[in-house]
């Protein structure tokens, strides 16, 4: 095992070892030879032209435009039909499929601000519900439940307005897709009322099944949020690398070779191979462990102070 | 006894909104308006007997006021004649002040109440002092508007003093462009060389500051009697 390794390691003074760095051209003057195809723009101009279009296609992208106030002052002041029978448990279908076709394209901070709006107004913050709010004074109050903060209170008419616009806005912060038109939007739906009023009524009658049902629920937006999540991190990736939408457009890459002034050498290893060490050369240099005290130590005095040191 | 609370009340809302009157008065006469002096100094009596209904509640609906530019404001706002523009207009106009009188915190309706009552009678910048804080939606409404009015919004509490009064804030001159332009030329700077002050700081909002004014602060110094240094509104 030792004899190849040796004869490998340890070549004779003849045979100087092959270097790794190129030979340099004839005539250096050639070396290098200049791109020489006509280009329609100049570099600078060709980037800031794709610097600009990756911008525009991140605006598009990334930040939503806003929401237009128009849209917070016609939902500041839904419902639009009221009536004897209109109530936010039973909206007008109108109204609830307009509400929510607004929303889909609501940030959650904007839904945030659709409730102030609706609230200056001395509305009820679910949008649906044609009650004005709640007008407590006071910082605190005590509810059966326990101590509530009043403002949060007097965002809504009632508890249970406040749980279908909580119900709207989970939807919101935790957003599953839907397709529609093509394009991929936030599911929203409104709360089932239906499951609340029974399960208040009877509780242990129509509990499992309803809880069956709403577990086959979240199981598929959960199935649907995961394969959108893949998507939408992969575009995510592409637009941060700048390479989304611009297959065509790849990048132009010049190889420009390092020019070389004189005829390469390799390392001179006789004095190492008159030493012994060659078999512990690599391109020239011995390879050490950082202490430097295998060349330096032994001349040094050091070793002749540590022990006397010691022995005191 | 319930009367006696209620009084008690009115009259406390009354003479803080009195100082929150004067201190705008005396913003708007700082920024260069012209107000009478009678206008500004407002005796709490003579501020009772005109602003407030029959059982001494403040009436807020009454309280509004505009002003016209001064002579010297007129000519610090005038951007310098080039060989394009010979005849430069003035950015300085009318100034359109007005409490709000609503009680709860301020929506989109109401503040596009007030930027449409500015634009329609052709006031170039407008001041809404509110009790309640703005909605986000409404602070949105300003800045969509920005460009053809410049609407300031106070909270009364925040008017209750005038803090240019105070002993440790010095005195803070808005430079006119040609001004600026003097003094950038002075010392070889450009505008981004000089110190900043933040345009929500405090006296940036009481100056009425636009982005890229310099305003020139003087404080007395115990070794130089005087020390002014100049910041730029960003």
């Amino acid at each position: 095992m030792s004899g190849p390794s040796v004869s490998a390691q340890a070549p004779t003074g003849s045979q100087t070892p092959k270097g790794i760095l190129k030979k340099p051209k004839s005539t250096p003057g050639t070396s290098a030879p200049p791109p020489s195809e006509p280009t329609p723009l100049p570099l600078e101009q060709q980037i800031a032209i794709q610097q600009a279009k990756l911008l525009l296609q991140q605006r598009g992208e990334d930040i939503k435009p806003p929401v237009s106030l128009d849209f917070f002052e016609r939902l500041s002041q839904f419902p639009v039909t009221r009536g004897a029978s209109i109530s936010a448990a039973n909206p007008s279908t109108k109204d609830a499929r307009e509400f929510i076709e607004a929303v889909q394209g609501f940030l959650p901070r904007e839904y945030q601000d659709l409730i102030e709006e609706r609230n200056c107004l001395g509305n009820c913050g679910y949008t649906l519900c044609p009650r004005p709010r709640r007008k407590y004074t006071g910082e605190f109050k005590i509810l059966s439940s326990g101590i509530a903060k009043v403002a949060d209170l007097n965002m809504w008419c009632s508890d249970d307005c406040a749980r279908r616009a909580l119900f709207i806005k989970v939807q919101l912060d935790n957003p599953s897709y839907i397709k529609r038109d093509g394009q991929l939007v936030v599911r929203i739906e409104l709360d089932d009322e239906s499951k609340h009023s029974t399960r208040r009524q009877a509780p242990k009658n129509g509990g499992a099944k309803t809880d069956e049902s709403e577990l086959a629920k979240s199981m598929e937006r959960l199935e649907i949020d995961k394969k959108t999540q893949t998507t939408r991190d992969k575009t995510a990736l592409a637009v941060e690398r700048g390479d989304a939408r611009r297959p065509a457009q790849q990048v132009e890459v010049t190889i420009r070779e390092k020019s070389t002034t004189a005829p390469v050498k390799g390392p001179d290893q006789s004095q190492a191979v008159q030493d012994g060490e060659a078999h512990l050369m690599l391109e020239g240099h011995k390879t050490t462990f950082g202490t430097g005290k295998d060349d330096a130590g032994s001349d040094s005095d050091d070793d002749e102070y540590l022990p006397s040191a010691i022995r005191l | 006894m319930e009367e006696e609370t209620n009084s008690s009340i009115f009259a406390r809302e009354t003479s803080r909104l009195w100082r929150a009157w004067r201190t705008v008065h005396e913003m708007v006469q700082d920024r260069g308006y012209e107000l009478a002096e009678d206008e500004v100094k407002i005796s709490l009596q003579r501020f009772r007997d005109e602003y407030t209904n029959e059982d001494g509640s403040p009436n807020r609906a009454k309280m509004q006021f505009s002003a016209r530019p001064s002579e010297a404001m007129i000519k610090k706002y005038t951007p310098p004649a080039t060989a394009s523009n010979p005849n430069p207009t003035t950015e300085a106009g009318t100034i359109w002040v007005e409490f709000c009188p609503e009680q709860s915190s301020i929506g989109i309706g109401v503040m596009k109440k007030f930027v449409g009552h500015c634009s329609a009678n052709n006031f170039k910048a407008g001041i809404l002092v509110t009790a309640m804080p703005l909605s986000s939606q409404a602070r949105k409404v300003i800045t969509v508007t920005q460009q053809y009015t410049q609407i300031e919004c106070f909270l009364e509490e925040d008017l209750l003093v005038n803090i240019t009064h105070h002993d440790l804030v010095p005195k803070h001159i808005v430079l006119s462009r040609e001004e600026k332009i003097a003094l950038l030329k002075r010392y070889r700077l450009k505008e981004t060389q000089l110190p900043r002050i933040l345009q929500k700081d405090p006296i940036a909002r009481y100056l009425g500051l636009k982005r890229g004014q310099v305003v020139k602060i003087i404080r007395t110094s115990e070794t130089a009697g005087r020390y002014a240094s100049y910041r730029l509104c960003v």
